[in-house]
């Protein structure tokens, strides 16, 4: 337990990186595992960024942290008795109540994928108005990844009026219309996966789905860094369906290590550290 | 209060109707409660009850209740019990209840919690939590700073005396280094769980002898190694609990109401906190039963119950109400009436001085005129063998008859699993055609998967050979384990001609990275350069390293890491922040693969004899070989946590001067799993049982403790009467009130066997031994020769009147989360099975920690702003 003391009532950019650091090194404990360094300096920029961006209009007026949601006695169409949980922030400011929901994702992706994202906060927001006896006006993520120009900008305190504009003009903030009447179909969908999932259904998606994922490059995200890839029948007839069907490929999978090169630069740079020889 | 409706109504909606102790203790909402509840009398709905009782009826939020239980698995039934009964309430009311932030749980996890609330902090002082240590990394580290503990503790002599003398002090004889780290750790713990302070009791005791002293200085600089290295272990977890309390004035008016499970398990520690917690409002209920105490091995201390009234007395100056729960709705008459007469004896549970170690109640069955089928018996005195058979008829003609609904419903209990006895009596079950599941009779390191998978490891980092010192007692058996393993991996990567390829592959990979390595090192050494030189490519020095390792001849696929624009970027960034590397580094850094033990883990998953039980398990068939190898995934990645990285290198994988043993082999095989394959050796786990179908549970009674089972043999009534080592220390070191020494190992036999009897529906049966060295315990002789008007002949039994079993219970609710269910399963089941259901550890960090660092961070913004603004108000 540290006991950094911050000035007066309010904090200061140095508090933010302290607290991110502390969570940091909670996390690393937590999980054993790390982050190299490129990932952690991308991180952090997100968090500093959030500050700079978002304290006055977000940060200040949140009310509630961390809400946890549960939406109680549910029944799948296999009557399994469950329910759902989520977690997420609140802002409440004369009545007027907005949920916020922090992803770590591109604003330009979450604008695109809106439709994906709405069904989540309408469960949300119905679970809170249920809890809570008050209705949910607004609905938000808020995307920390920012663009690239803003990326760029190497000293938020002394911005050229360029870089002021880019920072001016970035919005994080996607505000996503919510439906109340499609919520019902979002939580009966819901009640169909976990019958899936208690019944133990666990096939891979087909390699024909791969293949759209892949040129929608999705795929990149899911199977390349996934470590079941050597022994999934769908990412295997994939993989090498993409070698034209040439089935020497298989075992050329298991020598291809799907680490690209940045990570590969972070493992380096980690294994350089001196070892002392822990077992 | 709620207009719309009465407790009553809700008891008739749910079909409850409590008897007169029970609606005493539902009811009950103010000051001190005191409920000894014996054996299936139907606390858990009184706990349910109670707490929704206050919460609906009485105004008291869910965050103001705090509620403890002796598993996770106790604490999730309670928590999704009152979340349905809240859930109807509100259906019937439109009264909403949020149950988020109520506390319920073990007292580990419910600490846990405790310590990162920020209610009970200044809110501008940053909560920093240190690392949880579990019982394995507790281990280790104990084991990687042993040697300033030895040096702190100042015993004398070579490290192997004083690890004999370690082991002295806890009765052990050995100088085994593994058994001194595993006595000083469960030394350590169980002074944390005294709440012991090192300093004070070496201060205040001058008397004690040195090897005590030792090791109380060997734990008072435990603690202060935790502290700098910012991690915490389970049991001084609960000390920092306790600070907390003692510091905060929020956190003693925090809770309105204090309830406790099974508090008749909780130590001293745990007591202090619980009154700390219920300090303020002073509403603390304690549910327990005392003759059903099983884990003073383990800290507990009875005496806490026992004695309950008294300490609340002793606090607070005020009485306690005390309502005993002695109704049974669970065993046949005639099996309550043999516990109550085993129980009986009140002038055994007296001391000296005329205090009674026993709360004492009697319990009376729910139905005493349920149709007199016969449901006591004992077998034929006989050995193992004899008792055996006869056990394994009885259960073969209770299967036959559908006496039982399944195998799974027959018990045997057995004090335990670990002894000739019960490898009798299971192969007597065996030869009679029926099969048996005895949870943790092994080590998980025996289990078929982990041996197969273990054995194809050992084959590209090598095997440990038997040296003639490692054939001392401590290591043989290991390394006949290492041999076994080693031959059955060789067998598995013959039958698999694919297999076989990728092995062949892997080695040549690495034979070259290997040979890669042995010229860098040769060219530097040629050119007059020594491995612990700093590089600094823009210095002469600098460029005659990178010249001597572009001339070696290594491999492009070693050099290409030690070039381009990026290398010398960074090598000039760690010059300017004074990191810079040592030549050795940069030879490491140029012959590290890009794979690790994870990773071959994973590729080896692809190979048939691996693959087949994923792909059963990803159909919904048998989820036993995937469970276990998912517990090999987390055991590789714990290994690797101490790693540094991920990845392998050449020098990991260099074969030692004298043996196929690699360096990374030596630490895998001689340390870690080596450890692990001694510490699985405990029989007493908590964690979540199941009872497969169509086969016999042998369990130990401490696996059966909380369970009830149609039919229960007590297997072998055996059980010696001994104070256990730690016990005669801790009456050494503090002072307590506690049961008299000479009778409190016998109490503690008699509370186990009692366990025992009292997890019988509808038969109980006893196995009777005689012979040579075939003891029974002398509570059950006793208990036989009092009772004989209850005792039936097993062999004789007529079973046409026993009752017919009834349904299992239906399973409970379970929670399914938006992102971390829903989504996750849609975007691949397969993962979702594998990473979250199964749990197996990712080889890389989880692309989820990234957001959750960023998500986590922002949280704690919004925490301190809130925090803030509440102090500005
Ligand atoms: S490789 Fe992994 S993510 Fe891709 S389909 Fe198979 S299991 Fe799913």
């Amino acid at each position: 337990m540290s006991d950094h003391q911050s000035p007066a009532d309010t904090l200061t950019i140095g508090d933010v990186l302290q607290y991110f650091e502390d969570t940091y090194e909670a996390l690393q404990a937590e999980s054993g595992y790390g982050l190299g360094p490129d990932a952690l300096d991308d991180a952090r920029r997100q968090v500093t960024l959030y500050w700079h961006k978002l304290r006055e209009k977000v940060a200040n007026r949140v009310t509630e942290t961390e809400v946890p949601l549960t939406l109680m006695n549910q029944i799948t169409p296999n009557e399994v008795k469950y329910s759902i949980h989520g977690v997420v922030d609140v802002v409440e400011e004369h009545d007027q109540i907005t949920l916020y929901d922090i992803k770590s994702h591109n604003v330009d992706y979450i604008h695109e994928e809106r439709e994906r994202y709405a069904p989540q906060l309408e469960v949300y927001a119905h679970i809170w108005s249920t809890l809570r006896g008050k209705t949910v006006q607004r609905t938000c993520i808020i995307a920390t990844d920012p663009p690239a120009k803003v990326k760029q900008i190497q000293n938020i305190a002394q911005m050229t009026t360029e870089q002021l504009k880019v920072f001016s003009e970035w919005n994080p903030v996607v505000e996503i219309d919510f439906q109340q009447n499609r919520m019902q179909e979002t939580i009966a969908h819901f009640g169909e996966i976990i019958d899936l999932i208690e019944s133990r259904q666990f096939a891979p998606p087909t390699v024909a789905r791969l293949q759209q994922m892949w040129q929608d490059r999705g795929v990149q995200m899911i199977c390349t860094k996934c470590d079941a890839r050597f022994s999934c029948d769908a990412y295997r007839s994939f993989a090498t369906s993409q070698q034209g069907g040439n089935t020497a490929r298989l075992m050329e999978i298991y020598f291809d290590a799907g680490i690209d090169q940045s990570e590969r630069e972070d493992l380096l740079e980690r294994a350089s550290e001196n070892r002392d020889d822990a077992f | 209060m709620s207009q719309n409706i009465t407790l009553e109504e809700l008891w008739k909606a749910y079909d409850f109707n409590p008897n007169e102790a029970q609606r005493r203790a539902i009811l009950h909402s103010d000051g001190p409660l005191y409920l000894p509840a014996g054996p299936g009398s139907g606390k858990t709905r009184v706990l349910l009850w109670r707490t929704l009782n206050l919460i609906v009826f009485h105004g008291v939020k869910p965050e103001e209740i705090f509620l403890s239980t002796f598993t996770e698995k106790a604490a999730r039934q309670l928590r999704e019990g009152i979340a349905s009964l809240l859930g109807d309430v509100q259906t019937r009311t439109g009264r909403a209840f949020d149950l988020g932030r109520m506390y319920v749980g073990t007292v580990h996890s419910l600490c846990q919690k405790l310590i990162r609330d920020r209610r009970f902090y200044p809110p501008d002082r940053v909560v920093n939590l240190p690392a949880l240590l579990d019982e394995l990394n507790q281990h280790f580290f104990i084991q990687n700073n042993w040697t300033d503990l030895l040096t702190a503790s100042g015993f004398t002599g070579t490290i192997q005396e004083q690890q004999q003398s370690v082991n002295q002090v806890l009765g052990d004889t050995t100088v085994s280094q593994y058994k001194a780290i595993s006595n000083a750790t469960k030394f350590f713990n169980r002074c944390s769980e005294e709440n012991l302070k090192p300093a004070l009791v070496l201060q205040s005791r001058d008397n004690l002898d040195a090897n005590l002293r030792a090791m109380l200085q060997m734990y008072h600089a435990y603690l202060q190694l935790l502290n700098t290295k910012k991690v915490i272990d389970f049991s001084s977890l609960q000390g920092r609990a306790l600070q907390i309390l003692q510091e905060s004035a929020a956190a003693s008016r925090a809770f309105r109401h204090v309830i406790i499970d099974e508090y008749q398990d909780t130590n001293p520690i745990q007591e202090r906190i619980f009154f700390e917690l219920a300090k303020h409002h002073q509403n603390i209920c304690v549910v327990g039963d005392d003759d059903q105490a099983m884990y003073r091995f383990r800290g507990a201390t009875v005496e806490n119950f026992v004695t309950f009234p008294e300490t609340v007395q002793r606090e607070w100056h005020r009485d306690t109400m005390k309502v005993p729960l002695d109704t049974n709705y669970r065993s046949h008459h005639h099996i309550v009436q043999l516990y109550n007469t085993y129980m009986g004896d009140t002038a055994f549970w007296s001391d000296q001085t005329g205090r009674s170690w026993r709360v004492g109640k009697q319990i009376n069955p729910h139905n005493p005129h349920e149709a007199l089928h016969r449901s006591v018996a004992v077998t034929t005195h006989g050995d193992a063998a004899s008792v055996g058979r006869e056990l394994a008829a009885t259960a073969n003609r209770l299967i036959a008859t559908g006496k039982v609904n399944d195998p799974n419903e027959i018990a045997v209990l057995f004090p335990s699993l670990k002894n000739d006895r019960t490898k009798e009596i299971r192969r007597a079950f065996e030869e009679a055609g029926l099969k048996v599941y005895a949870p943790r009779a092994g080590r998980f390191l025996e289990v078929e998967e982990a041996r197969d998978m273990l054995g194809v490891l050992m084959h590209l980092i090598g095997k440990p050979e038997a040296s003639s010192e490692l054939l001392r007692g401590d290591f043989a058996e290991y390394m006949k384990w290492c041999d076994e393993v080693y031959d059955r991996g060789a067998e598995l990567i013959r039958q698999d001609p694919q297999l076989t390829q990728y092995m062949q592959k892997r080695q040549t990979l690495i034979h070259q990275r290997v040979l890669d390595r042995a010229k860098l090192l040769q060219s530097l050494a040629a050119n007059g350069i020594s491995t612990d030189d700093i590089y600094n490519p823009d210095n002469a020095l600098g460029v005659a390293i990178k010249q001597a390792l572009v001339n070696s001849g290594a491999s492009s696929d070693a050099m290409r890491t030690l070039s381009g624009t990026r290398f010398d970027r960074q090598m000039r960034a760690r010059v300017e922040q004074g990191r810079a590397l040592l030549v050795i580094q940069l030879v490491a850094r140029a012959t590290t693969f890009d794979f690790g033990l994870l990773d071959v883990f994973y590729q080896l998953l692809g190979f048939r004899h691996f693959k087949k039980m994923l792909d059963e398990a990803q159909s919904g068939g048998d989820e036993g070989p995937i469970c276990n190898l998912a517990m090999v995934s987390q055991y590789l990645s714990r290994f690797l946590e101490s790693q540094q990285t991920a990845l392998l290198s050449a020098r990991d994988l260099t074969p030692g001067a004298d043996s196929a043993l690699t360096s990374i082999g030596r630490r895998f095989w001689m340390r870690y799993v080596y450890v692990l394959y001694r510490n699985s050796e405990s029989e007493y786990e908590d964690e979540e049982m199941m009872f497969p179908r169509g086969r016999i549970p042998f369990l130990t009674v401490h696996q059966s403790k909380g369970l009830e089972f149609p039919v229960v043999m007590l297997a072998n009534p055996n059980k010696q009467n001994k104070l256990q080592h730690m016990e005669v220390i801790m009456r050494l070191l503090v002072d307590r009130l506690r049961e008299p020494e000479d009778k409190s190992p016998k109490f503690d036999s008699q509370r186990l066997f009692y366990v025992a009897l009292s997890r019988a529906k509808h038969l109980c049966v006893i196995g009777c031994y005689q012979g040579r060295g075939l003891q029974m315990h002398g509570s059950i002789k006793t208990l036989l020769s009092r009772a004989p008007g209850l005792l039936n002949e097993v062999m004789q039994l007529d079973l046409t009147t026993m009752p017919k079993p009834g349904k299992p219970d239906a399973p409970l609710p379970k929670r399914y989360s938006y992102t971390a269910d829903y989504i996750r399963y849609q975007t691949c089941p397969r993962q979702y099975m594998l990473f979250h259901k199964y749990e197996f550890a990712p080889s890389r960090t989880p692309y989820q920690m990234f957001g959750s660092l960023v998500h986590r961070s922002i949280d704690e913004i919004h925490n301190r702003l809130i925090a803030m603004r509440q102090i500005g108000e």
